[in-house]
């Protein structure tokens, strides 16, 4: 939560006066979302990348391949890891010195559901059994800061994720001395696709007076005394939740405001998997040359 | 962002930083945004912007940077810390501005004597977070900022929405306080936020504001229908300030009646916002309203 | 070196409290093994719980905890004026935990460097216990109370058993040492994690205000189940409370004696 003031009292009674008449600053009502801009595949240099606004939240997710051995636990798992950082980000500066822990909180919150096994199998990322896998990295750079963050980093780590070309390989494996050899394919047309139709979007339910809202910007956030953030698969079932914001709740609230996610999260969930079909269908129009891409929205879908 | 769509700057020349503007150093005096070179003999430009010759003052105007404060401008601010006898306010300047004590009409009228008391209780009357309207009295010589009060039209600023803006797009005219027909108040200031509240909190204080200088908390609550009102002018400005369109009260109420085709809801989609954008600029070039 | 005689928690407490000898009137004693939520002999190991508090005399409050065989000490030094000037009229919480080398089966290194954008995740677990527990005490302490300070809490992993008992255990270490401290606090928070299958729940719950302060899941569960869950954890909260309030009130009135003691001698 911001420590430094976004708005003075009375402003603040009028948004929460808003809320209460379920008519928000924008005009938006208490389950509704800032419209959702994205555009994946707009870094060369990662295997998969996503440019997200989320109203004026703007992040942006890259994804990267390494090559490793597996860990002696799990030998047929590859790894996966996402890092959010927000240091280029000048509206994230209302934390002060938090800072760095509300976006370290965002990637261990991303760890989370990534290592679940239920949402995201990483025995896809596993080369040889044993001995070599991926590690990926879902690195999320927040560009602009204009409230749930989590959200917004979450839907870009998902489109990107889905967007993700997968280098392909070629193992052969050397009956006589039992050495594997691992070699990356030259031909930049091939390659695999990761499976996320699993994976969970974050759908951040705050509480202000009494009402659950979604999607909170700043200045709705300095009303917020509780939030949870719930990690929704597209079924509607939980399969993350920490919260926040400092104030507590009592039951009647957390069971509706778990309904209130698990009622959002598919509609979301679909929401993105849309856009990233729109996108992928625009992408041959613009290619990568388009100079305006991350200012124009008419790149965006 | 999208470019500006406002046109009709083609005369105007511009020039980007280092441009010689004159060989002529001894006809014209150096203004914001030109150097004088090393050898002395060629005054160039600092700033990407375009050239304002004022008699033998020559300067160059930037397009977009941070708020320049001048004497007069009415202005909005943010409490960001209590003194010992001012207020720190942040402006949107370079540096922050003070209000100070002896600069605001207290409780009890204009002419009433400062007494200690007045400064301990002074959070009692703005603490941080606060916003205010005001007028700047003094630009110092380091660019900080010197509010006041004085008048009774500024003071506290109660519930309602702020704008933040690109400070370039509100030019100083004779009047701020925009009471628009739509059935709101709307205080343009000039670093680029925008104030928008019910129009009973202007109009109908105004003789509240003789006994209480306007740092008395009103404590009605806003109607349904206010807060739409001011909530659709709250995207409408959103969306000039997107499109760069200078910020006047008639742009306002052009884009205002634009949008009322839509739920207020549907103006944060970018395709709607494209849309009025648009129309407004067209409403504006067959009218001729903004000079 | 302290011998062994000087720390007595080294062999551990002379007195073990079965929670369950303080629910009886919350009538869930056989209930919790019958729904076949968690097997009766996992529940006698995990659940032993003691409780002492006034271990760290130097500090301004402490405690001691044993979970199951989670042992944690925390410590409390505050409230003081703070450096920063991020607060003006609310009180800071500055939380510190750290694992010592031999809390886990594994070493832990103590040099450890500790980076800011490390990205092991070993190194963050420290860190996400602290904010847990900060989201999980910031609605229970009357933080108006003392404003421009800060209270430093500082909690020491001596012991970690399993996962599911750390944050219960360091949510009552620190909730006694509050006490300890006599820090005003608008309840006792407690907490209890519940590790079924692969889901993980914790949830830290005030019981007289009847309000949860902080919860966390990981797995896969339906809203209903979820909130079943939810209850169970509450249940469980309302066990361990007992324990704690027994252990508080007990030790008031040793010292209400001791006075008496000390006024007639």
């Amino acid at each position: 939560m911001p420590r430094v003031p976004v708005a003075s009292e009375d402003e603040r009674k009028f948004i929460v006066d808003g809320i209460q008449s379920d008519f928000r600053l924008d005009g938006r009502t208490s389950r509704m979302y800032r419209p959702v801009l994205l555009a994946t595949d707009v870094v060369n240099t990662a295997n998969g990348s996503c440019l997200l606004k989320l109203g004026g939240t703007i992040v942006m997710a890259g994804v990267t391949f390494e090559f490793t051995r597996t860990s002696q636990e799990s030998p047929n798992e590859g790894r996966i890891e996402a890092t959010v950082d927000g240091s280029g980000c000048h509206s994230l500066r209302i934390f002060g010195r938090q800072r760095h822990l509300f976006t370290k909180q965002i990637s261990r919150s991303l760890n989370y559901i990534l290592n679940n096994p239920k949402c995201f199998d990483r025995e896809q990322l596993c080369v040889v059994k044993g001995h070599h896998c991926w590690l990926v990295h879902v690195d999320i750079s927040v560009l602009r800061y204009e409230g749930n963050l989590y959200d917004a980093c979450s839907f870009a780590m998902k489109a990107a994720l889905s967007e993700t070309k997968v280098p392909s390989l070629q193992v052969t494996h050397d009956e006589e001395t039992s050495e594997v050899t691992v070699d990356v394919c030259d031909d930049p047309f091939q390659f695999g696709l990761l499976n996320v139709s699993n994976l969970p979007v974050f759908i951040s339910v705050s509480q202000v007076s009494g009402i659950h809202i979604v999607d909170t910007t700043l200045k709705e956030d300095s009303v917020t005394l509780a939030r949870i953030t719930y990690g929704v698969k597209d079924n509607g079932n939980i399969v993350y939740m920490s919260k926040d914001g400092g104030g507590s709740l009592d039951l009647l609230n957390l069971r509706s405001m778990s309904k209130v996610a698990s009622d959002i999260g598919p509609q979301m969930n679909s929401l993105l998997l849309d856009k990233i079909h729109l996108s992928k269908a625009k992408q041959p129009l613009w290619g990568h040359v388009n100079e305006n891409l991350l200012f124009d929205d008419i790149n965006f879908v | 962002m999208p470019d500006s769509l406002s046109s009709g700057q083609q005369h105007m020349s511009l020039v980007v930083p280092g441009t010689i503007l004159t060989n002529d150093t001894s006809n014209f005096m150096r203004g914001h945004g030109t150097y004088l070179d090393s050898t002395k003999t060629k005054l160039k430009s600092s700033v990407a912007g375009c050239i304002l010759k004022v008699d033998r003052l020559l300067c160059v105007e930037p397009k977009h940077m941070r708020y320049i404060g001048e004497v007069g401008h009415v202005i909005i601010g943010r409490i960001l810390k209590v003194d010992q006898t001012r207020w720190i306010v942040d402006t949107n300047s370079r540096l922050d501005s003070y209000l100070p004590l002896a600069a605001v009409v207290l409780p009890g009228g204009e002419h009433r004597r400062r007494i200690d008391d007045d400064e301990r209780n002074m959070r009692q009357y703005l603490k941080e977070g606060d916003l205010v309207s005001a007028e700047i009295q003094i630009v110092h010589q380091d660019g900080t900022l010197s509010l006041q009060t004085r008048n009774l039209r500024y003071g506290k600023l109660s519930e309602g929405i702020l704008v933040q803006v690109k400070s370039s797009l509100v030019k100083k005219t004779k009047n701020h306080f925009h009471s628009l027909p739509c059935g709101a108040t709307v205080i343009r200031g000039c670093n680029g936020y925008i104030w928008i509240c019910p129009p009973t909190a202007a109009t109908a204080s105004n003789e509240q504001e003789h006994h209480t200088g306007g740092y008395v908390r009103s404590i009605e609550t806003i109607s349904l229908d206010e807060r739409k009102t001011i909530t659709r002018l709250s995207n409408c400005i959103q969306i000039l300030n997107r499109y760069s369109i200078p910020i006047y009260d008639t742009s306002i109420m052009n884009i205002y009646s634009a949008s009322l085709d839509y739920e207020i809801n549907q103006s944060i989609e970018p395709k709607i916002m494209d849309i009025l954008a648009k129309q407004t600029l067209a409403t504006q070039e067959n009218i001729g309203t903004y000079e | 070196m302290l011998s062994n005689t000087n720390c007595g928690w080294v062999d551990g407490p002379e007195e073990l409290f079965d929670p369950l000898q303080f629910a009886v009137d919350l009538e869930m004693t056989d209930k919790s093994s019958d729904n076949g939520v968690r097997d009766v002999n996992s529940l006698k190991n995990d659940d032993r719980v003691f409780i002492s508090k006034g271990l760290i005399t130097k500090a301004n409050g402490s405690s001691y905890v044993e979970l199951g065989l989670t042992k944690i000490t925390c410590s409390i030094y505050g409230p003081h004026e703070t450096t920063t000037d991020e607060s003006y009229s609310k009180c800071l919480l500055d939380t510190s935990i750290k694992f010592s080398p031999f809390s886990r089966p594994k070493r832990i290194d103590p040099l450890r460097i500790t980076y800011e954008n490390s990205n092991e995740m070993d190194d963050t677990e420290e860190a996400e216990l602290c904010s847990m527990l900060e989201e999980c005490l910031l609605p229970c302490i009357l933080l108006h109370k003392y404003p421009k300070s800060q209270i430093d809490i500082i909690i020491d992993i001596i012991q970690e058993d399993n996962e599911a008992n750390l944050l219960s255990a360091i949510v009552l270490s620190t909730t006694v040492a509050l006490i300890d401290a006599c820090i005003e606090l608008y309840d006792t928070v407690v907490a209890k994690s519940l590790k079924i299958d692969s889901n993980l729940l914790t949830v830290c719950y005030m019981p007289n205000l009847a309000q949860v302060s902080s919860l966390f899941f990981d797995g896969e569960l339906t809203t209903n189940e979820l909130d079943k869950y939810v209850d169970e954890c509450i249940k469980q909260c309302h066990i361990l409370h007992k324990a704690i309030c027994k252990v508080i009130i007990d030790d008031l009135k040793n010292k209400d004696q001791e006075s008496k003691q000390t006024k007639i001698a």
